[in-house]
């Protein structure tokens, strides 16, 4: 599978939730821009899509916060947050277990892994009420 | 651990419909048996967003609340900026401040 893009872009909430209050030519540049995002992504034709994100307490407290979780579901519900206040409407999209399994065991077969004393501290964590994750190795 | 156990409320609430709705029922109902400050509870049950944030609440946790209670966002800057007016210094958490204001 090859890489076809690379891509960051801005995630606060306010671009969608409170874009009206952003100086106006500010806020269409950026706009103007993450159309221009869109039309390169979908000229890319990926196959699947690769999200990094924050996490901001949608699955994790602080009794167990990970340095990072790979989700490894069929699909995803978000936004977490109040509906109306992001001015985005809960929704499902499709997920790829399959491939999230790949890229787990590759990184848990390839990467260094944080030790503690003589045992690692890696560990699988399965976030069974998350509405974002369903499975995730949790790395401490 | 005080503050652990309000911020736990407030990310439980964030996240799950039927604890929210069982909070706008009957809010003391969702305390029950946690490891509570008298202030705290007053706090979660007022909807004290300016003290909750002098308590030491995560932003990440307490706009999230704020959202939920229908609280506007000029509004949730507002009730921070008086809870700090109102209470004094933020006491606790990452925002804890340690010099005047």
């Amino acid at each position: 599978m090859a890489l076809v893009l690379a891509a960051a872009c801005s995630h606060a909430p306010g671009i969608t939730g409170r874009a009206g209050r952003a100086e106006p030519t500010v806020r269409d540049e950026f706009y103007r821009n993450l159309a221009g995002l869109r039309a390169t992504l979908e000229a890319a034709r990926p196959d699947a899509l690769v999200v990094v994100a924050a996490e901001h307490f949608a699955n994790f407290f602080y009794d167990k916060m990970p340095s990072f979780a790979v989700g490894m579901s069929d699909s995803y519900e978000g936004p977490i947050e109040d509906e109306e206040w992001l001015a985005i409407p809960r929704t499902r999209v499709p997920g790829n277990a399959a491939l999230s399994r790949r890229l787990i065991t590759s990184m848990m077969s390839t990467w260094p892994m944080p030790r503690s004393g003589s045992s690692t501290t890696a560990s699988w964590c399965r976030c069974t009420s998350s509405r974002r994750a369903s499975t995730c190795p949790s790395f401490r | 651990m005080s503050l652990y156990a309000v911020q736990k409320v407030l990310y439980e609430l964030n996240r799950d419909p039927q604890l929210q709705a069982r909070y706008r029922e009957d809010p003391a109902s969702v305390l029950t048996g946690r490891d509570l400050t008298g202030e705290e509870r007053g706090a979660l049950l007022g909807q004290d967003i300016g003290l909750l944030y002098v308590l030491g609440v995560n932003g990440q946790i307490l706009m999230h609340y704020a959202a939920f209670c229908g609280i506007e966002w000029n509004d949730y800057l507002e009730a921070m900026r008086n809870g700090v007016r109102e209470h004094g210094p933020v006491r606790d958490g990452i925002y804890a401040m340690t010099t005047e204001v």
